[in-house]
């Protein structure tokens, strides 16, 4: 009777164990798929700022030939010149975009509380 | 009045009367004595065969809970592992961009600097009537230089913290492979190897 009462107990703590454990198994995959698409998300947009920033720099560098050619007038050198500054500081500004970006992925990542502990054997 | 031998006797055996009743007592006791014994030589019995019932499945529950949880520890970590490697690759993604802006800026400044040299070595040998026009185009290569030096020290910041974060990025990113090979069992060590191998082969290609 206390043999069968015991084995009882001990299916049902069992189950407790494998229903937790798949609950947390797939809260993984659901924080896995969410990941997934905030991934894709920032890399769109780091394609996107590369690409726009690879222009600034050909645009910039085009300008800057054009300005030291010869037979220029002071205003066309001048207008190039600030046409440069221009695209010049839109370059920060791409930087701070893409810090941004890579801090919105940094604070995607799940907490590193639990890992802690088994990182360092705690 | 005389009393019989018959008699005396009786009356002197009156002491065997509790004897007798104690004699009967144990054994009686002695019945009782021997089926508790048993009953708690079976109960005894039975309280060990549940206590090792018990202790068999404890052990069964830990293995079932340690299985369980080293191997959702293994995914975890593989997880925040490959996310940890992604973010470090976004990281050095946009170090690269950064460090690219600042080469061509730095091109770009060398550049301004070397027409502005040109143009102060053509004042000096440049008839009058030209040196101001001259001038005025060394004025507008200095300006340019001296708009673009602040956007470059920006971009240079950006660049050191990009620097700073890739590095922690990696840190982290290696602390978790670390982690899963000494804390997974068996399947840490397996997916610890099948990466090193799999870098390894990378290396050998390039």
């Amino acid at each position: 009777m206390e043999a069968k009462r015991v084995r009882e107990q001990a299916q049902v703590v069992n189950n407790v164990i494998d229903k937790t454990y798949k609950l947390k198994m797939e809260e993984l995959e659901h924080r896995r798929i969410a990941l997934e698409r905030t991934f894709d998300l920032a890399d769109m947009n780091l394609d996107r700022l590369y690409i726009e920033r690879s222009d600034v720099l050909k645009m910039a560098n085009t300008l800057q030939k054009e300005l030291t050619k010869d037979g220029l007038s002071l205003e066309e050198r001048t207008l190039f010149k600030e046409l440069i500054v221009e695209l010049i500081k839109q370059l920060p500004q791409f930087g701070e975009s893409a810090q941004k970006n890579l801090e919105s992925l940094v604070q995607a990542l799940p907490p590193i509380e639990m890992p802690r502990a088994l990182l360092t054997g705690e | 009045m005389p009393s019989s031998p018959a008699s005396r006797a009786r009356s002197n055996a009156w002491w065997l009367v509790p004897v007798a009743t104690v004699g009967a007592a144990a054994a009686i006791w002695a019945i009782f004595d021997r089926e508790a014994r048993d009953a708690r030589n079976q109960w005894e019995r039975d309280w060990k065969r549940v206590q090792r019932s018990v202790e068999d499945h404890r052990r069964n529950i830990q293995r079932n809970l340690n299985r369980a949880q080293t191997s959702y520890d293994f995914h975890l970590l593989v997880d925040l592992h490959f996310s940890s490697f992604r973010v470090a690759d976004h990281a050095y993604s946009s170090l690269r961009d950064a460090r690219k802006s600042l080469d061509a800026m730095g091109k770009m400044l060398v550049q301004a600097k070397h027409r502005k040299n040109e143009l102060i070595q053509k004042k000096r040998a440049a008839p009058f009537e030209e040196r101001q026009q001259i001038q005025a185009e060394i004025d507008i290569l200095t300006e340019l230089r001296d708009d673009i030096f602040p956007d470059k020290d920006a971009v240079k910041q950006q660049r050191d913290e990009l620097h700073s974060e890739l590095k922690r990025l990696n840190n982290q990113t290696h602390q978790l492979k670390i982690a899963i090979r000494d804390r997974c069992g068996y399947k840490g060590r397996d997916w610890y190897n099948r990466l090193e191998e799999r870098k390894a082969r990378n290396r050998r290609r390039k």
